[in-house]
C-alpha cells in the first residue's frame, strides 16, 4: 500500500511540476502579443488599415435556440459593428420560446424563397427571411431542432463570403471585434482562424446591442468563472500564439475561412464541443494536405457572453463540454507526438491532452494520494504544505499574475472594487469551486466512457 | 519522500520568481510604451513647426528627426488629415514627401517590422517614380497581405513593365478571395493592358489567363482582347472559361452576341448562367428570344438570371416574361420580383 502510494504521489508530483512549467511557458508566450498590443499603432494607423471599402466581406453566423432574452441585443451588437462589409445570418434552431417572433417584430422580416447550396449535410430550412430594415440580415428558420453544430452548418451553407464569424444568440460583441479579426487576417498570410477573447455578460449593464457598463458578476458562480476566462480563455490562448495556436477556441467568438471549414465537412453535429473539434480537424487536415495555414488568437477582439448562473447549470454545461472534448481528442489521437503534424503534433495536441484532458483525472488522484500519504505518514507537515502549494497554490498564483497583467492590457473591468473582488474570488476558486469543478469533470468522463462502451451517443 | 521537498521548493521558487519578473516585464513594456508616446508627441510638435515653415514661409532647412521616419510620417499623415483645406499644405505635400520624407523612409523597405514597411507603402502612395521600381516590386511581393495589397496602387502609379509584370504574377499567386482585394486597387493604364495582352498569349497557363480576365473585368477590357476571350470561352478549364465569358461582351458586343447565344446551349449550367448574366448589355433584339428560351432552363439560377435580365430590359422584356408566365404559372414573375424587391429595399436603405 505504501509503495503504491509513493509511486502515485511521484506521478502526481511530476504532473504538477510539468504543468507548472507549461503554464509558465504559456505566460512567457504572451509577451510578444502583449508587446505588439502596446506598440501596434506606433507604425500603423488602424483607420488606413481597416476603413477601406475593399476589405473582405464577413458573415456573422448566429445560431439561436431559445434566446428570446438576449437575441435583439446580440443582433444589435452586430449592427453596431464598425466593420462595414458585413452580413448576418441568424439560424433559428426550432426555438420553443418567442425568439422567432421577436426577431420578426424587431427587424421587419420579409419571407423569401429558400435557396441553399447544401455543401454540408444539415437540417432543412423551413422558411427564409430578409430584414426590410436591415437588408444585410437573413434569418433561416429550421424545420426541426438539430443542435448548435447543425445550425452553424446551415449558416455555412447559406454564407457566400470568404470568412464567417460564429456568435451565439446570448453574446454581444464590441463594435471593434470584427475589425480586430480582419486586422489579423490582413497582417498575417494564410490565416484561416482568428479567435477572440470572451468576457462574462452576467452582471454587465447592456442595451441597444452595447455593453455600457462592464462589471464583474455579482453572483458567485458567474463571478468565479471570470477567473477561468481570464486565465485560460485569455492568457493561455494568447500564449499559444507563439506555438502555432492551440487546439480549441471559443465557439462564440471565432472567425473562420469558409473554404477551410467546407474542406473539412463543417462542424461535427454529434459533438457538444464542436468549436474544439473543428479546430483539431482543421489542424489535422491542413497538415495532411500540406497547406500552409495560421490560427491566431486576438485578445483585443472581445465578446461578452452569458454563462451559467448556478452551480447546477454550470455542471450541466461542463458535462457537455467535457464529453465533447473527450470525443474530439479521441478522434484525432493520431496527432499525438506525431512529427507529421508539426508543432501541433509535437506540442499543441499533447499539451492540450496534458492540460485539459488529464488535469481533472490527475487532480482527483492527487486528492486521494494526499489523503493516503497523510494517513500512512509518508508526508510530514512541511512536505504536505509544499505539495499543496505546488498543486493548488501555483495555479492561484498564476491566476493572480494574469489578473495583474490583464489590468494594464486587455482589461474591461474598470471598477476599483473589481481588483480586490477578483483576488478574493481566487481564494474561493482554489478552495471549493475547483474541487466541485473536478467532481463534475470526473463524472462527465465516466459518463462519456460508459456511453461509449454501451454504444450510446457520447 | 522528503528527499523531494527540495525539488518542489526549487520548482516553486523558480516559477514564482519567473512569473514575478514576467509581470514586472509587462509593466515595464507598458511604461516604456507610455514614455515613447509622450516623447513622440513632443517630436511631432517640432516636426509640425518645420512643416509650417516649409509650406507657408518657403523655408526648408533641416528636417528634425530625419533618422526616425516613423515620427515624420505620422506627423505627415496627421497634417494630411487635418489640413485638407490648407492650400499651402496641399501645394507642397507631394514635394515634402519626395524631398524630406521618402529619402529617410526608404530604409524601411528592409525593416523586419511589417508596420514600418506598411508606413513606407503609405508614403509611396503620395509620391513614387520609376527610381523606386525595385523597392515597389519588393513591396508588391511582401508576405504581409495588407502591405502587398496597398503596394498594388503604388505599382500602378509607377506604371513600368517590370513592376506591372511583378504585380500580375503576385495577384496570380494569391487565393481567390484575396485576389478580389488586390484587383479592387487596380486602375487602367496602357502599360497594364499591354502586360496583360502579353500574359494572355501564353494560353497554357490557365490560372494566369484566368487572373488576367479578372483584372480586365475590373479595369475594363478593350476590343484588343476579343480574340483571346473568344479563344478561352471554348477552354476545357471551367474557371478560365467562366472568366473569359464574363469579359467577352465588353470586348466587342456585336461579335460577342452569337458566341454568348451559342453558350446558352452549353452542357454546364454555370456556363449558361454566366452567359445569361453577360447578356444584360447586349442589343435587345438579338437576345430577347434566347433569353426567353433560357426561362425554360433546367437550372434554377439560369432561369432566375434570365428573368432578371428580361425584367431589366424594360417593357419588351416584361412582356416576354408575362407570356412565359402564362405558359408556366406565375413562378417566373416571382423570381425577378424577389430580386427587384431586395434591390428596392437596399436602395431605400441607401
Amino acid at each position: 500500500m505504501r509503495e503504491v502510494t509513493e509511486i502515485a504521489i511521484l506521478i502526481v508530483l511530476a504532473y504538477f511540476i510539468l504543468s507548472a512549467i507549461f503554464y509558465t511557458i504559456l505566460l512567457i508566450g504572451c509577451i510578444p502579443t502583449i508587446s505588439n498590443y502596446f506598440k501596434r499603432f506606433r507604425y500603423t494607423r488602424s483607420d488606413t488599415l481597416l476603413n477601406s471599402e475593399v476589405l473582405p466581406p464577413v458573415t456573422v453566423i448566429m445560431p439561436a435556440y431559445n434566446e428570446e432574452e438576449c437575441i435583439v441585443d446580440a443582433i444589435g451588437s452586430v449592427l453596431n459593428s464598425r466593420y462595414q462589409n458585413l452580413y448576418l445570418i441568424i439560424v433559428n434552431d426550432a426555438s420553443k420560446d418567442n425568439t422567432m417572433s421577436i426577431i420578426k417584430e424587431h427587424f421587419e422580416l420579409v419571407e423569401v424563397p429558400v435557396v441553399l447550396d447544401e455543401k454540408i449535410p444539415a437540417t432543412a430550412v423551413k422558411t427564409a427571411y430578409v430584414s426590410k430594415t436591415h437588408p444585410n440580415i437573413m434569418v433561416l428558420d429550421k424545420e426541426k431542432n438539430g443542435g448548435r453544430s447543425d445550425s452553424l452548418n446551415v449558416g455555412v451553407n447559406a454564407c457566400f463570403t470568404p470568412y464567417f464569424m460564429t456568435l451565439d444568440g446570448d453574446t454581444l460583441m464590441y463594435p471593434s471585434t470584427i475589425s480586430e479579426f480582419v486586422y489579423d487576417l490582413m497582417t498575417h498570410e494564410n490565416t484561416i482562424v482568428v479567435a477572440g477573447g470572451v468576457y462574462i455578460l452576467n452582471g454587465c449593464v447592456y442595451g441597444n446591442g452595447r455593453v455600457t457598463e462592464p462589471a464583474l458578476p455579482r453572483q458567485f458562480t458567474p463571478a468565479v468563472q471570470t477567473l477561468e476566462y481570464i486565465r485560460s480563455h485569455l492568457f493561455s490562448r494568447t500564449g499559444w500564439n507563439l506555438f502555432g495556436g492551440t487546439m480549441g477556441y471559443s465557439g462564440t467568438a471565432t472567425l473562420y475561412e469558409r473554404k477551410a471549414v467546407l474542406d473539412v465537412g463543417g462542424f461535427d453535429t454529434k459533438n457538444f464541443a464542436q468549436d474544439i473539434e473543428i479546430i483539431m480537424h482543421l489542424h489535422a487536415y491542413m497538415h495532411q494536405h500540406n497547406r500552409p495555414y495560421r490560427m491566431l488568437f486576438n485578445p483585443a477582439a472581445a465578446v461578452w457572453t452569458d454563462v451559467p448562473a448556478t452551480l447546477k447549470e454550470f455542471a450541466k454545461q461542463r458535462n457537455k463540454w467535457r464529453r465533447g472534448i473527450l470525443r474530439a481528442t479521441s478522434r484525432y489521437w493520431y496527432m499525438f507526438f506525431n512529427p507529421r503534424y508539426g508543432i501541433q503534433g509535437l506540442l499543441g495536441y499533447p499539451g492540450y491532452v496534458y492540460l485539459e484532458v488529464l488535469a481533472p483525472i490527475i487532480e482527483c488522484a492527487a486528492y486521494l494520494t494526499i489523503a493516503a500519504t497523510c494517513y500512512l505518514g509518508i508526508f510530514n507537515l512541511h512536505s504536505t504544505i509544499l505539495f499543496l502549494l505546488l498543486a493548488w497554490g501555483f495555479v492561484a498564483y498564476i491566476t493572480i499574475a494574469n489578473e495583474v497583467i490583464n489590468y494594464i492590457t486587455f482589461n474591461y473591468y474598470r471598477h476599483a472594487s473589481d481588483v480586490p473582488r477578483l483576488l478574493i474570488l481566487t481564494f474561493f476558486e482554489t478552495f471549493g469551486f475547483r474541487q466541485y469543478s473536478v467532481g463534475v469533470l470526473i463524472y462527465s468522463t465516466i459518463n462519456y466512457i460508459v456511453n461509449r462502451l454501451r454504444g450510446r451517443p457520447e | 519522500m522528503q528527499n523531494f521537498d527540495f525539488v518542489i521548493e526549487g520548482v516553486l521558487i523558480f516559477e514564482a520568481v519567473i512569473i514575478f519578473l514576467l509581470v514586472i516585464c509587462v509593466y515595464m513594456v507598458g511604461f516604456v510604451s507610455y514614455i515613447k508616446k509622450y516623447f513622440d508627441a513632443k517630436k511631432i510638435k517640432k516636426i509640425d513647426h518645420f512643416f509650417i515653415n516649409f509650406c507657408h514661409h518657403n523655408n526648408g532647412g533641416h528636417l528634425p528627426y530625419a533618422k526616425q521616419p516613423h515620427i515624420i510620417i505620422r506627423s505627415f499623415f496627421r497634417w494630411d488629415d487635418m489640413r485638407k483645406k490648407d492650400s499651402g499644405w496641399q501645394k507642397h505635400k507631394k514635394d515634402l514627401m519626395r524631398t524630406q520624407v521618402l529619402p529617410s523612409a526608404v530604409k524601411y523597405g528592409q525593416a523586419r517590422n511589417w508596420g514600418r514597411r506598411f508606413l513606407l507603402v503609405q508614403c509611396l502612395l503620395y509620391y513614387v517614380d520609376a527610381t523606386y521600381e525595385k523597392l515597389v516590386i519588393k513591396l508588391v511581393n511582401d508576405r504581409v497581405p495588407v502591405i502587398s495589397i496597398n503596394a498594388v496602387k503604388v505599382a500602378i502609379n509607377v506604371d513600368t513593365v517590370p513592376v506591372l509584370e511583378a504585380l500580375v504574377e503576385r495577384i496570380n499567386k494569391v487565393t481567390d478571395h484575396f485576389q478580389i482585394l488586390y484587383i479592387a486597387q487596380l486602375s487602367v493604364t496602357s502599360a497594364l493592358l499591354s502586360v496583360i495582352k502579353t500574359k494572355l498569349s501564353n494560353h497554357e497557363d490557365t490560372r494566369l489567363c484566368r487572373t488576367c480576365y479578372r483584372i480586365l473585368k475590373k479595369i475594363g477590357p478593350t476590343d484588343l482582347f476579343f480574340e483571346e476571350a473568344a479563344r478561352d470561352v471554348q477552354s476545357k478549364d471551367l474557371e478560365l472559361k467562366l472568366s473569359a465569358i464574363r469579359i467577352l461582351e465588353k470586348t466587342h458586343k456585336e461579335k460577342a452576341t452569337p458566341i454568348l447565344i451559342q453558350l446558352l446551349s452549353d452542357e454546364n449550367w454555370l456556363v449558361r448562367n454566366i452567359a445569361v448574366q453577360s447578356m444584360s448589355h447586349l442589343e435587345k433584339e438579338a437576345i430577347l428570344q434566347p433569353l426567353g428560351n433560357a426561362l425554360n432552363d433546367e437550372a434554377w439560377w439560369v432561369r432566375v438570371n434570365a428573368a432578371k435580365v428580361l425584367a431589366n430590359l424594360g417593357e419588351e422584356g416584361l412582356a416576354l416574361l408575362a407570356s412565359y408566365q402564362g405558359e408556366r404559372g406565375d413562378e417566373k414573375f416571382q423570381e425577378p420580383s424577389y430580386f427587384m424587391k431586395i434591390r428596392n429595399i437596399r436602395e431605400d436603405k441607401k
